[in-house]
């Protein structure tokens, strides 16, 4: 039993089952707003659309179950672009890109754009340096890629403590929002939430593994995208007539600007290292919208959208989603739809930012506080938005919002209807889903075939890699509810940290493995251990407050260290032997047979030579 | 199936390519934030030019960057044969 994809064709009808799954999403929110009309209590309609959308899911991946390795971990290579694409997009923005980008904006302006930028460049960078690679290659993990690219077990080991720090950081992060988000859905104590959130993550996990995440993860993202794009839609046509707000907001903006001026908001310039990225604490906004470096300086600006563009790269749950596509030129047009799509949610959500401080400036500010409008007073109940008590008179500085609390926010002001409030919540919590599976899937995935077994040559059976993975699965789905549930720390601070881990160990070894075919076994190891520990070590230093960087850009020590050991390891040690250059140069080329299965089958031969499996190709 | 004398200029074309893709992006994403306090005094379909540039623009330079990689890049892969047998 090799990893070999099976040769099945895909199922011609997937585009007709997701039609099925966008109708009966569709008639849900429907069925919901007919509801609401008709005066049925809140409570019911928002558990109608939890349970709702998570039983969607389950379905879908309890569809997916499977008994073929090949399709648990690599989900049979046979995801198209557009779908792989819609994964890639919820994977790389997660539940906390979708609600702690759009407040941050809103907070801040402009120099929130740091990060979502940064998710946007590193998905174009993936596209041209590692992804398409990655594919050819085959291998479902990133340290299984690294650990056969240098016929190293010690090259497995450090890439497996590199590749699961982010992913269990990530994990943690999109179960806490999950948890949030399931919170504005359904009153229930945290602990039952997190319940319910791994609860659902082990319903789509189990059963298929990465086939069943590329499949409800692919819904996942087309309940997140909706949910974001109607609300955001409406309210366009609300305040400038025309439905695409992502390109009219122009004049709103500058209205906005001008009365900022008019309001004598401070015209602050940062020093060039500040980073004070919007937390989870609620605070008043922060200088003019579109104006740069007020609360983010110059350099910690470019530096955080160079680094996080550098973690996204090579993140390793975007690259085991890469690794299930149909092919190399699939691999580059799914991340080209995945940029596409993520553009879109980026552009809407600093839409929503800026219609947002319009109708705080222009409707909100000014009024006493306790004659303000209805919907602000929703917010305020809810714990969304916060007044100073001795407020006479509302102002932008004496309002404090909460950041995740943004999106919810703008369509509760605008008095859109309740069921479309809700639809946000799930969308929020679907693209949380979606990011915790694939790091669970990927996370699992690590641990099964890299931990737990030695080399993937030496044959299993497929019912001890299966029954391996599923446990794993289960074993870190349930390890990270209870860690979730313990955890104080807001969700974006592990994102930034689990992406700056992951730029600092394996953004240098990742694209060095690729590009420069000299580097050698000892040099990748000790690259890849110093960049880690460089960056980790600085993270936790400028955590304790002991460094005087913002932890978000540890990056910045553990690139060039990574990058240097790189070099010096390589320079210090023999050339690679003509095997493993034949093979990059091998992996360089997108035609042929997934050098992993190639691996597997050769060494498989040498073992059993009487047995020899007839090439399928 | 590439032929092995064809590996080296295939390889060599599609260091060009990915160079030629990506440092435009990647001055593009250093350089918009930088100016944009500057050229906001400048409008542009309604937007004020910088902030336009830094969100818009870096996300329609994006797009571009990698439609067209992809199909430079898919077009090298057959002319130099390398592309995937399917």
């Amino acid at each position: 039993m090799s990893t070999r994809a099976s040769t099945q064709a895909l199922n011609p009808l997937i585009g007709i089952y997701f039609g099925i799954f966008v109708a009966s999403l569709t008639g849900i929110v429907v069925l919901l707003l007919i509801f609401e009309q008709l005066g049925v209590v809140e409570a019911r309609l928002r558990q109608i659309l939890l349970f709702g959308s998570l039983a969607l899911y389950a379905a879908i991946g309890i569809a997916g179950l499977t008994t073929a390795p090949a399709e648990y971990l690599l989900a049979g290579r046979r995801v198209p672009p557009f779908f792989t694409g819609l994964a890639l997009t919820a994977t790389a923005l997660g539940g906390t890109g979708l609600a702690a980008f759009t407040g941050a904006i809103f907070l801040i302006g402009l120099d929130a754009l740091c990060v979502p930028m940064g998710v946007i460049a590193g998905l174009v960078a993936t596209a041209l340096l590692i992804a398409p690679f990655f594919r050819k290659f085959g291998a479902a993990t990133v340290p299984g890629y690294l650990a056969m690219r240098f016929q190293s077990p010690a090259v497995r080991a450090a890439a497996a403590v590199a590749a699961a720090a982010p992913l269990i950081l990530v994990l943690l992060a999109e179960i806490k929002i999950g948890v949030l988000a399931a919170g504005w859905l359904l009153a229930a104590p945290d602990t039952v939430l997190v319940l319910l959130v791994a609860g659902s993550l082990l319903l789509i996990a189990i059963p298929g593994g990465s086939r069943s995440l590329a499949w409800s993860g692919a819904a996942q993202s087309i309940t997140a995208l909706l949910a974001i794009l109607t609300p955001a839609m409406i309210i366009a046509v609300m305040v400038t007539n025309l439905p695409l707000g992502q390109l009219s907001h122009g004049p709103v903006l500058r209205a906005l600007g001008r009365s900022e001026i008019a309001q004598g908001f401070p015209l602050t310039v940062a020093q060039a290292w500040l980073f004070d990225y919007p937390g989870v604490e609620p605070r008043p906004i922060d200088g003019r919208f579109a104006t740069p470096f007020g609360s983010i300086g110059a350099a910690a600006y470019v530096l955080t959208a160079l680094t996080v563009m550098a973690g996204i790269a090579v993140f390793p749950s975007l690259l085991g989603r890469v690794a299930s596509a149909t092919g190399v030129y699939d691999t580059r047009k799914s991340i080209g739809w995945g940029v596409f799509l993520t553009g879109v949610i980026i552009m809407t959500m600093s839409s929503i930012a800026v219609f947002y401080r319009d109708v705080l400036m222009h409707q909100i500010a000014g009024t006493s506080p306790v004659a303000t409008p209805a919907g602000f007073r929703t917010l305020l109940d809810l714990g969304l938005a916060t007044v100073d008590p001795n407020a006479t008179r509302l102002t932008a500085s004496n309002v404090s919002f909460r950041r995740d609390g943004v999106l919810l926010g703008l369509p509760i002001l605008m008095g859109l209807p309740a069921s479309l409030v809700f639809l946000l919540a799930a969308g929020v919590l679907a693209a949380a889903l979606a990011a915790a599976g694939a790091a669970l899937v990927q996370l699992a995935a690590i641990l099964a075939e890299d931990v737990i077994a030695g080399p993937p040559t030496e044959p299993r059976a497929p019912r001890t890699r299966l029954l391996a993975a599923r446990s794993s699965v289960a074993v870190v789905a349930i390890l990270a509810g209870l860690a979730a549930s313990v955890s104080r720390r807001d969700p974006l601070d592990l994102v930034m940290w689990a992406l700056a881990l992951s730029a600092g160990g394996l953004f240098p070894v990742m694209v060095l493995s690729i590009w420069w075919k000299r580097l050698s076994a000892f040099g990748a190891s000790a690259g890849l251990m110093a960049g880690f520990a460089a960056t980790a070590i600085t993270l936790v230093l400028a955590v304790a407050g002991i460094l005087p960087i913002p932890a978000e850009l540890s990056a910045i020590v553990g690139l060039p260290v990574g990058f240097g050991v790189c070099l010096v390891g390589t320079l210090v040690s023999p050339p690679p032997d003509r095997a493993m250059l034949e093979m990059v140069r091998d992996l360089r080329i997108p035609g042929g047979e997934p050098l992993h299965d190639r691996e597997v089958r050769l060494a498989r031969q040498r073992r059993h030579p009487a047995s020899r499996e007839r090439r399928t190709r | 199936m590439i032929e092995r004398k064809e590996r080296k200029p295939y390889w060599r074309h599609t260091k060009r390519q990915m160079l030629t893709s990506l440092v435009p992006f990647l001055i593009a994403l250093i350089i918009f934030p930088i100016y944009a306090a500057e050229l906001n005094s400048n409008k542009f379909l309604g937007f004020p030019l910088g902030y336009f540039l830094a969100c818009h623009g870096l996300v329609v330079i994006a797009i571009i960057t990698v439609s067209t990689f992809v199909n430079r890049q898919d077009a090298l892969d057959h002319w130099h044969g390398a592309h995937e047998d399917k």
